[in-house]
């Protein structure tokens, strides 16, 4: 059969290949895009009238659901919306891969922030390795808590997608088949439905009923009961009613109007999300005019643009966060063209102009030295509010749980974020940033601290607590518990007491570290892990007229005075321990490129610069003078010579 | 790249100095001319003129030349500020040089002459007709001329006149100017020193 041996080598290693190694190449082949993964180019809107799908096991299609099924189960947007897109691809954007340690972190964003007034905590919690944050799996915060405590403005997916999977614990894995997880709910941005309700996920998340709440959020379903008065054995697929009457299990409601032919139903799914859905997650309220009244719109959007025209994603759904130096994903280089710079300025290198996408104008930037651009971030003239020796708190959507029900609307309300300062960030440029100064209790081991969390404080100090009758004002309002050193001191020795192996008992607060001394005295000390939190803000704009440095020399005295706010502002350190809170940092130490002395020389020497512009340019007058005088005399004489009337 | 030309401005500026310097052993002969002798009290605020002038001229030299020539980074802080403290009173000193020599300095039949001699075309006195008195009025009137755009492209930047691009292009000029300036200035200075005259008695 064969000719030589030579080709029955040569065929055996093929065959060998082919059997061997060519099923190992399998599984890294990726899958074919599916019919929503790649448009077809035509730009208006698919129409999505589909069916609804079930929860289903891995790699299975959920059934079709029906409003008059038995028991009514709530849709997966994984199985729904992952008939046509690929749900594994979507789950590697922005939105939902904190946990991927493979994904570049970026530039430090606005954290999670712990809080509870009582035991005077405010910690920022992050699962990207921000400095200055911790990971919520150090301390001890499972996937579990992490959403019901945040998962109220998360779409769902990345962390919501592990519920019950990193825990030992047998009871919490059964916990989870009962509660489900958090899939990634595509309705919380890409619904243009005016009935979907965000705000109901928070309801759900607080009775457990996480596989419940996508489907209570969207416009023609309602969710009733709770997964956390289930016991654990309780199998919702089967529907069956628990043993307490009293207890009732989660129940989907569907309009039945809404289901057409063969169970489908039409979603107003947008490609372009409404700038609405992005407000219900990051919208950002200052709490001296929360009524809106004196607030004015950023002005790209009064422009006509809206957030997902400049933060831009493929189906991959790695957004862009439009910041200068930003690592973009491969399929959205373009978006390198999208920061501040990117459409205003271009990169002044490429010979095929690139600024001005969607009509950005081209600011001239007339009499601004070119050291600002350098120095400064974009916003830090044009963004936020302008640099003010009186700091206010502001809300975020994210850090005080805005839009949704109960919320507390004091405007002391943990946490307490600063806003507008200028701090030096990413890049080392200076611009305007929200900070937070975390107060924890933690234990101090080889200089490094864990952070305790807020219940197991409750359970070490007991009645070392401060006293609720005496901060009951503040505690009603969302405020942290006034602390006194006795309380600290003896909150410490009780955590000390019940838990030494774990380092010593410290407290973090107002950018000191509080610890005990071997006399059992109350040490406050200097400490990296104290220092605040930044991170940077880039809205609202506002118009060029009211940016920083606008108006000639009196731009310039908008920095460049001797007690500017931009550098000499008093920062408030905010801390629950009395002898703290009159405590404030200037501005300028929060940028370290900036040396305080220095920059206050520079700023009085713009006293003088009016003189100095007079002086130079009169130099120059008369210099140019004296050469003209002299210049004529020697054409004078020039003239003599070639007239020849030199003698 | 402006480094390089900074350096090579620089090695250039010392060598012609250093190679006059060993080819006239300091002596430059120099027709004698009228001065007349300035009384104590004036003769002291020249003097003193042209130490702050110096003295500016240094630390305006180091200041700029400095961060480009060793570190790479942009000229800011506490040098910025000797910087932009030294230019208003170099630029206010230059003014009271120029008025001191630019008599001094006008060319006049001598330097035509001497120019022709150059040329080959025409003999004579060789005291009068110096090369080094020629080539000092030359700087002079060049240090002159380059303090103009030198003063112009930093006041008008900090005017509301320019924009980025008109900012870069009023940087660049300084830079390019200022290295001719302290070549212009330096050469001017030796030249000077070496070719003063003293009053006649």
């Amino acid at each position: 059969m064969f000719r030589n041996s030579n080709t029955k080598i040569l065929i055996i290693v093929l065959m060998g290949f082919v059997i061997g190694i060519g099923p190992l190449s399998l599984p890294g082949q990726q899958a074919p895009p599916k019919l929503g993964d790649q448009p077809d180019g035509n730009r208006s809107l698919p129409v999505h009238v589909i069916k609804l799908r079930a929860e289903a096991e891995e790699g299975e299609e959920g059934s079709v659901i029906a409003p008059d099924d038995e028991p009514v189960l709530p849709f997966s947007l994984r199985q729904t919306c992952g008939e046509c897109h690929s749900y594994q691809k979507i789950s590697s954007g922005w939105h939902f891969n904190a946990l991927d340690p493979c994904v570049p972190a970026g530039r430090s964003g606005q954290p999670w922030i712990l809080v509870d007034p009582f035991t005077a905590t405010q910690l920022p919690l992050s699962y990207r390795p921000w400095p200055g944050t911790y990971n919520p799996e150090d301390i001890n915060l499972t996937a579990k808590k992490f959403v019901k405590l945040f998962g109220r403005h998360m779409p769902g997916g990345g962390v919501g997608d592990i519920i019950g999977e990193q825990s030992d614990d047998p009871d919490a894995v059964l916990r989870a088949l009962v509660t489900g997880k958090m899939e990634i709910n595509c309705l919380s941005c890409h619904d243009g439905e005016p009935a979907h309700n965000q705000e109901e996920c928070a309801s759900q998340l607080a009775k457990d009923n996480f596989r419940w709440a996508a489907t209570a959020t969207c416009g023609f379903a309602e969710v009733s009961g709770s997964a956390k008065d289930m016991p654990d054995m309780w199998d919702p697929f089967l529907g069956e009613p628990p043993e307490d009457p009293k207890k009732k299990p989660p129940q989907v409601e569907y309009d039945h109007s809404r289901f057409l032919k063969d169970n489908k139903v039409f979603i107003d799914v947008r490609k372009q999300v409404p700038a609405q859905r992005c407000y219900f997650c990051h919208s950002t309220s200052d709490v001296t005019c929360a009524d809106h009244v004196n607030q004015d719109e950023d002005v790209h959007m009064k422009a006509g643009l809206t957030c997902v025209d400049c933060h831009r994603n493929g189906i991959n759904h790695a957004i862009n966060r439009s910041f200068e130096g930003e690592q973009l994903a491969p399929d959205n280089m373009g978006a390198a063209t999208l920061s501040c710079k990117g459409c205003h300025l271009g990169d002044g290198s490429s010979a095929k102009p690139i600024a001005g996408r969607l009509g950005a104008p081209m600011p001239e930037h007339k009499g601004i030295p070119t050291v600002h651009f350098n120095k400064l971030t974009c916003t830090a003239c044009h963004s936020g509010p302008r640099p003010s020796n009186t700091f206010h708190y502001v809300k975020t959507s994210r850090a005080h749980a805005l839009g949704t029900k109960g919320v507390k609307k004091d405007k002391e309300t943990l946490p307490h974020i600063i806003s507008g300062v200028y701090a030096e960030g990413w890049g080392g440029k200076i611009g305007p940033h929200k900070l937070v100064w975390p107060a924890f209790w933690g234990f101090l081991q080889e200089g490094q601290i864990t952070p305790i969390l807020p219940e197991t404080v409750k359970d070490f100090a007991g009645k070392a607590l401060p006293e609720i009758k005496a901060n009951l004002e503040q505690l009603k309002a969302g405020n942290w518990a006034k602390l006194t050193p006795e309380v600290i001191i003896n909150i410490l020795k009780q955590i000390g007491s019940q838990e030494s192996e774990k380092g010593k008992p410290v407290y973090i607060s107002g950018g000191k570290l509080h610890r005990l001394d071997e006399a059992g005295k109350l040490v406050v000390e200097e400490n990296p892990a104290a220092q605040p939190y930044t991170w940077p803000l880039a809205h609202n704009v506002r118009p060029a007229s009211q940016s920083l440095g606008i108006g000639g020399a009196a731009g310039c005295a908008h920095c460049h005075t001797p007690d500017a706010a931009f550098f000499f502002a008093q920062v408030p350190v905010d801390s629950p321990v009395e002898a703290e809170q009159a405590g404030s940092i200037k501005m300028v130490e929060l940028q370290p490129g900036i040396d305080a002395l220095g920059i206050w020389a520079f700023n009085f020497s713009f006293v003088f610069r009016p003189m100095m512009k007079i002086t130079v340019l009169l130099a120059a007058g008369v210099l140019a003078l004296i050469l003209l005088w002299y210049g004529m005399r020697a054409l004078a004489y020039l003239s003599k010579v070639f007239s020849g009337n030199n003698q | 790249m402006y480094r390089t030309c900074l350096i090579a401005g620089l090695v250039f500026t010392i060598g012609i100095i250093f190679i006059h310097f060993v080819v006239t052993r300091g002596k430059v002969s120099v027709a004698a001319q009228p001065v007349k002798p300035r009384n104590g009290l004036l003769r002291l605020l020249v003097c003193l003129i042209y130490l702050v002038a110096f003295f500016c001229f240094v630390a305006l030299s180091v200041t700029g030349f400095y961060p480009v020539l060793f570190t790479g980074k942009p000229l800011s802080g506490y040098p910025l500020m000797l910087h932009a403290t030294a230019a208003p009173v170099f630029a206010v000193c230059v003014v009271l040089v120029a008025l001191l020599w630019a008599h001094r300095n006008r060319f006049g039949e001598t330097d035509w002459n001497s120019l022709l001699m150059r040329c080959g075309k025409s003999q004579c006195d060789k005291n009068a007709c110096s090369c080094t008195v020629l080539w000092r009025k030359i700087f002079f009137w060049l240090m002159v001329l380059l303090t103009i755009p030198v003063i112009l492209s930093i006041a008008l930047s900090m005017l509301p006149l320019f924009g980025t691009k008109g900012q870069i292009y009023l940087f660049h000029m300084h830079r390019c100017c200022t290295v001719l300036l302290v070549i212009s200035g330096t050469l001017f200075g030796y030249l000077a020193l070496v070719s003063r005259t003293r009053p006649q008695k």
